[in-house]
């Protein structure tokens, strides 16, 4: 598959591939500045649903101290003092930008596995200096085409790829680019030693804590331990991770399912904008929860096979809380958005207290298999989408935007911009979205002539 | 080479929303129309133009070249009416273009994004203004101009329609299309003309 590069210096004795991963700075906050240029040189936080906490910051709001996760009412008004400009997040035109990026970057590098909404991993056959060389090229054409800057890391695994990212956007004398051959060559292990366990692509919180009472507190740590000690006493996962470490590739395309890549189940769940009450309510949210959920289930071609919903109220308020939870058995595996919304929203019919303010719901649908290779005996079909509905909701969304039209309450429609425009009033706060600027023919960016 | 941006859904990753840039997507969110059978499958003699159609062509497809970084934006003004450019027109921006003299661009100026003409003055590049009215932009020594994108064309609406002034709907007098015969007169005249040519007995007479 891979081969020598023909101007590789090595002459030739082993076939290298060089993993490379793309990775954009800040990724939300760049996108918020792509059409609005005021936002250039400007701290910019992006917040996640119902403008809870703080998801993303560009460079100007990490140097103020702000951190991932902060509730933002805890900062809003020593933020605004700052200057701060806070969005809510705009899902529409980072996903716009990200399509556009990813496409942009394939064009550079093959093999090209979008792992996320803003990082890819793609090969180099080439020899570093020539992937060097294309790399920058690529960030630049990336950079102009999109407005939205990436960071390269360069090396022989995608364990040590990441390393290698982090290390790019960490020293901006790299200008983005770091080849890790390059960083072990000049500082040895020490590269290494400066990386927290935690900070290692695979390894989590849950991991971490193990990992420090074994003494292993840094990447160099990890990687001198011994493999099947730790494949006995974690995983193989973590195992491989110590291989990776050590520059032997064992993570494939595809990622493993541990690392988060493969969904073998969907899940769409909200809080919502106040707590709501009463069953019809709840069964509206269910229904509209389910039809997106069965959205992205059309859209990877999958069947489920059960349906699952749940609802909770405030943990802040322990006295009361409760929470309802059921799973529904399909008869058939289905990929009907009128079967699905229906189990979803009947699900809990009878079944929650009528008085309970709800603040959260979702949906999630499980045991998922492939459609087009879904058989069964003759005379037991799945029980598809054989009345077209499926394909005229998606054609009705994508023509006219999501929530024009669906099942049940899901096609009604609200006055303002906020993300469900579902009209229900308990749909997501977004009171800071910006345009989207690239997916609604209303919210074109604007020149000014003058 | 043009990508394609209104493939099917399915092509793009599963963990990507769903999302493509509709450019230009002035016929009414059909920008490639679907290729049509041209006839039932009974019809007989074959349609001989079937191998040869495969559907209309698509507008955005031959205007836009690099469709992952064209951008559509609204002009509000009318500093560029001397290029064509006209308050409301639609602006196709090509972002990946390197921009030459002579070029109208979407620059950044004072935090907004504006559109202008790249020009060059005594060896200095600057940004002019296409309407007498409005002032040219000639950046300080040392000064940098910031483009944002290459504009490679714009949608400007000619119909005259709701927003003008109320016109009548009735049609015009001496106003007809191609093919139509009002009151049942022919173009080439009334009576029927004798057979010059010489019939093959083959078809229709």
């Amino acid at each position: 598959m891979s081969a020598q590069g023909p101007d590789d210096p090595a002459g030739g004795t082993a076939l290298t591939s060089r993993v490379v991963l793309a990775d954009a700075n800040s990724f939300f906050a760049s996108c918020e500045a792509v059409f609005d240029p005021s936002l250039a040189d400007r701290p910019v936080v992006v917040l996640s649903n119902n403008d809870g906490c703080v998801v993303a910051r560009n460079r100007p709001a990490k140097a103020l101290g702000i951190t991932n996760g902060t509730p933002w009412f805890t900062i809003r008004e020593r933020a605004m003092q700052d200057g701060v400009v806070a969005r809510s997040s705009n899902y529409e035109l980072y996903a716009s930008l990200s399509r556009r990026m990813m496409a942009i970057m394939a064009h550079f590098l093959p093999n090209q596995e979008v792992y996320s909404i803003d990082e890819c991993f793609m090969d180099s056959i080439w020899n570093d200096r020539r992937t060097v060389e294309i790399c920058r090229e690529l960030r630049a054409a990336v950079l102009r085409s999109t407005g939205i800057p990436v960071s390269v890391g360069v090396a022989p695994t995608k364990t040590l790829a990441k390393v290698a990212n982090h290390w790019a956007k960490d020293h901006p004398s790299t200008e983005g680019i770091t080849l890790w051959s390059q960083v072990e060559a000049q500082y040895g292990d020490q590269a290494l030693a400066s990386v927290p366990v935690d900070q290692v692509w695979g390894v989590g919180r849950r991991l971490t804590g193990r990992l420090m009472g074994m003494g292993i507190t840094t990447a160099l740590d990890l990687r001198d331990a011994d493999p099947s000690l730790i494949r006995h006493r974690f995983s193989v996962m973590l195992q491989r991770t110590v291989l990776e470490l050590r520059g032997q590739p064992c993570i494939g395309p595809e990622g493993d399912a541990a690392r988060g890549v493969r969904t073998n189940q969907i899940l769409c769940s909200r809080m919502f904008s106040h707590p709501i009450e009463g069953y019809a309510t709840l069964a509206q949210a269910l229904s509209i929860y389910a039809q997106k959920a069965c959205r992205r289930l059309r859209r990877q071609h999958g069947l489920c096979g059960k349906v699952q919903v749940f609802c909770s109220t405030s943990p802040y308020a322990p006295q009361q809380f409760c929470a309802a939870g059921r799973t529904v058995v399909l008869e058939d595996p289905s990929d009907d958005p009128l079967v699905i919304a229906g189990a979803a929203s009947r699900a809990l019919k009878g079944r929650v207290d009528p008085h309970a303010r709800w603040i959260r719901a979702g949906v999630v649908l499980l045991d998922l298999t492939d459609a087009d290779h879904f058989h069964t005996l003759e005379g037991l079909d799945a029980a598809r989408d054989t009345h077209g509905l499926g394909d005229v909701l998606e054609d009705a969304t994508r023509r006219f935007g999501p929530f024009r039209v669906g099942v049940g309450y899901g096609g009604i429609r609200g006055q303002g911009r906020g993300d469900e425009d579902t009209g229900a009033d308990w749909a997501m706060n977004r009171g800071m979205l910006s345009p989207r600027s690239t997916t609604r023919w209303d919210e074109m960016a604007v020149a000014q002539a003058r | 080479m043009v990508a394609t941006i209104h493939g099917s859904p399915d092509a793009a990753p599963a963990s990507l929303p769903e999302c493509r840039v509709d450019a230009l997507s002035l016929f009414r969110g059909h920008p490639s129309p679907v290729p049509q059978a041209l006839e039932a499958v009974h019809a007989g003699f074959p349609s001989v133009a079937q191998d040869y159609f495969s559907g209309d062509f698509s507008f955005d497809q031959n205007v836009i070249v690099h469709p992952d970084s064209t951008f559509i934006i609204h002009v509000a003004g009318d500093s560029m009416t001397g290029a064509g450019i006209f308050d409301g027109d639609l602006l196709v921006v090509d972002r990946s273009l390197e921009p030459r003299e002579g070029d109208i661009v979407i620059a950044i100026l004072d935090d907004e994004l504006l559109v202008k003409r790249l020009a060059r003055r005594n060896g200095r590049t600057m940004l002019r203004a296409e309407n007498p009215a409005y002032p040219d932009f000639l950046p300080q020594e040392g000064e940098e101009l910031v483009i944002w994108g290459v504009v490679i064309g714009n949608y400007h609406w000619q119909r005259v329609d709701a927003k003008g002034e109320s016109r009548s709907d009735s049609p015009l007098p001496q106003v007809t299309y191609p093919g139509h015969t009002p009151h049942g007169r022919g173009r080439t005249g009334g009576q029927s003309r004798k057979p010059v040519y010489p019939s093959t007995g083959w078809g229709s007479a």
